[in-house]
């Protein structure tokens, strides 16, 4: 009977009752709001003469209180609403359309490396916000909205946005936890650096270096609030490609990664890249279907006008059995140069690389092959472009000068006849017409630049 | 308590400490003025908790605490406020969960409903030290310094609580 009591008791009165997220998230919210006020009375009792500045001081304190212990608890609700994001970053308008029922409030977390990164929420549709997107003079009206929060997993807060560390360097810098035995109850202001980070929605189907919150007027905003850095993007809207997979990524850089995803041509999935070693969440937008409009999707598509950017037969170019590389004057190597960069179409691309034979990015590939002839190079179009003398017109180029393209950012070496070799995304090493995208600049490689 | 404190505890201690309120007050809208106010004194308190004692007793020591000086303020608003629907909201919830049968469900379910009531008429003295008991799983050691009685006193309101219910939930416990 005792015992049937017991166990009756037990069962009715197990807890099952829960507060929910709002009620928690109210909590935090208000406990912040106390310490922060007890902080400035403290402030102010030791500081009574100087007032200037005193703000930041506080919200830096506030801030590390969070690093002091090792407990590490990851719940949506310690996160601000991607309405309250919104709202931080003075969108009142838009903060009520993430609190609107067109909004899809998503709190899922991946875990990345040392990154917890938590996708909230995402809305979309026809002016939201109180601040429209300006995009080549004309008001961009239909936008997705979405907002993520990342936060370190080693207990780092992520610096202030105000903050001199802010977008400095990149953030996997590793502090050793050290010294777990003794307790710290005071905190070292220990911050991380402020990472470049790239979040933007992809569409299944469209390549995702060409079709991502760049090249789709996007735009971002980033929030730190206590140590979570959060970051509203925005871009044309996607919800008309609904019919396709649609996705948020979210690595380092400050464009979108090649290395980090994977994109299968033939089915359109974007997938991660599981060798990929660094940030590359991938999360899926549930967006419902019927708000597809193919129409819209395709006018769109055809108004970003990427498809016709690289002109596929002039990418996909080959060389005549007669052709020939011919000695220009007034490039020493040049003749040269593009002779031996010939022998390498074939290999791979890989971006960041430099490896003529197992691998190598476009300016990796022209600064290699000048390497064999004992110039030296930068590793990136943009010092490239400061080497040697302009060339004004492809006509008047020779041999073994350095073409270069614009978004993205590429560079090919010259042949002749109007042809190049580079190593391109996708394709590697290989051999197109020198217009398959527009020139941007051409310079030749003198005598002056041999080091 | 710091901040990242008062996280973990949101976390780990949700449902112990929200349900302990639920039943203290009988009302959802007094429950989570409780919750809060439980959580957010625990914030104030510039003691540090010791995370290797029991921070569940601590903080329902300070809900109980607070419940007290307020009491008076929740009981006549108790009185317009009704306790019947948390159970049937609750009820409702527990149907959606996987059982053998519909049959024994129901059962099971008007049972619990039983004794729940059951609990509910207790005078306050004896709820508590039943709710702490039962539904958070204290020692009565624990229950002795929660509510800062002697332990010799837990036991025999313990004891005076069961001989009631075991009274009230004769017909309920052998049927």
């Amino acid at each position: 009977m005792d015992k049937k009591l017991d166990d009756a008791l037990r069962n009715a009165l197990m807890p099952r009752d829960e507060a929910d997220l709002r009620l928690n998230r109210k909590i935090v919210n208000h406990a912040k709001a106390q310490r922060a006020m007890t902080q400035r009375e403290i402030t102010q009792r030791t500081m009574t003469a100087k007032r200037t500045g005193k703000l930041t001081a506080v919200a830096s304190a506030a801030a590390v209180v969070l690093c002091v212990s090792s407990i590490t608890v990851y719940a949506a609700w310690r996160y601000l609403s991607s309405s309250e994001v919104a709202g931080s970053a003075g969108d009142i308008s838009l903060a009520e359309a993430f609190a609107g029922e067109q909004a899809l409030l998503i709190n899922e977390t991946q875990s990345c490396g040392d990154y917890r990164i938590t996708l909230l929420g995402i809305v979309s549709g026809e002016a939201l916000s109180a601040y429209p997107h300006e995009h080549n003079g004309s008001i961009a009206g239909d936008r997705t909205y979405a907002v993520i929060a990342v936060e370190n997993g080693n207990g780092m807060a992520m610096p202030d946005v105000s903050q001199e560390a802010y977008g400095k360097t990149e953030l996997s810098r590793n502090l050793s936890s050290g010294d777990t035995g003794k307790e710290r109850s005071v905190c070292e202001p220990v911050c991380a650096d402020k990472p470049e980070l790239f979040a933007s929605p992809l569409i299944g189907g469209y390549n995702p270096a060409l079709y991502n919150l760049a090249g789709m007027a996007g735009n971002y905003t980033d929030i730190t609030e206590d140590g979570v850095l959060y970051r509203l993007i925005e871009c044309d809207n996607v919800e008309i490609f609904a019919d396709h997979d649609l996705y948020l990524c979210v690595t380092e850089g400050t464009f979108y990664n090649r290395e980090a995803y994977r994109y299968d041509k033939a089915t359109g999935e974007i997938s991660r890249n599981e060798e990929y070693e660094g940030l590359n969440a991938l999360f899926a937008l549930p967006v419902d279907a019927s708000k597809a409009d193919p129409g819209k999707a395709a006018e769109y598509i055809a108004a970003l006008g990427f498809e016709s950017d690289y002109l596929t037969e002039k990418l996909y170019a080959e060389l005549d059995d007669s052709f020939e590389v011919k000695a220009g004057e007034g490039n020493p190597y040049g003749a040269e140069a593009a002779e031996y960069a010939l022998q390498f179409v074939g290999n791979p691309y890989a971006w960041g690389e430099e490896s003529l034979t197992q691998g190598t990015d476009s300016s990796g590939f022209t600064k290699s092959v000048y390497a064999h002839f004992g110039v030296s190079l930068p590793h990136d179009t943009t010092g490239q472009r400061e080497i040697g003398t302009e060339v004004e017109t492809v006509e008047s180029a020779q041999p073994g000068d350095l073409i270069f393209y614009e978004t993205p950012a590429h560079a090919a070496i010259y042949l002749g006849e109007g042809m190049v070799v580079h190593a391109m995304p996708e394709m590697g090493v290989c051999i197109s017409e020198a217009d398959f995208d527009e020139i941007a600049e051409i310079r030749r490689i003198v005598d002056g630049c041999e080091d | 308590m710091t901040k990242q404190e008062l996280e973990v505890c949101i976390d780990k201690y949700n449902k112990d400490i929200y349900s302990f309120c639920l039943y203290l007050t009988g009302s959802p809208q007094e429950a989570d003025d409780l919750y809060q106010d439980t959580f957010l004194t625990a914030v104030e308190c510039k003691e540090k908790i010791e995370f290797g004692n029991n921070p569940k007793s601590y903080l329902l020591s300070i809900a109980l605490r607070i419940w007290k000086n307020r009491k008076r303020k929740y009981a006549w608003r108790r009185r317009i406020a009704d306790i019947q629907p948390i159970a049937e909201e609750r009820d409702a919830e527990m149907a959606k969960s996987a059982e053998p049968s519909p049959e024994e469900r129901i059962a099971r379910q008007e049972k619990d409903m039983s004794v729940r009531m059951a609990v509910n008429k207790l005078p306050d003295k004896l709820k508590i030290v039943v709710l702490l008991f039962y539904m958070e799983d204290l020692s009565t050691a624990q229950i002795a310094e929660t509510v800062k009685i002697p332990a010799g006193t837990v036991l025999s309101r313990l004891h005076r609580a069961r001989r009631i219910l075991k009274k009230e939930l004769e017909d309920v416990l052998n049927g």
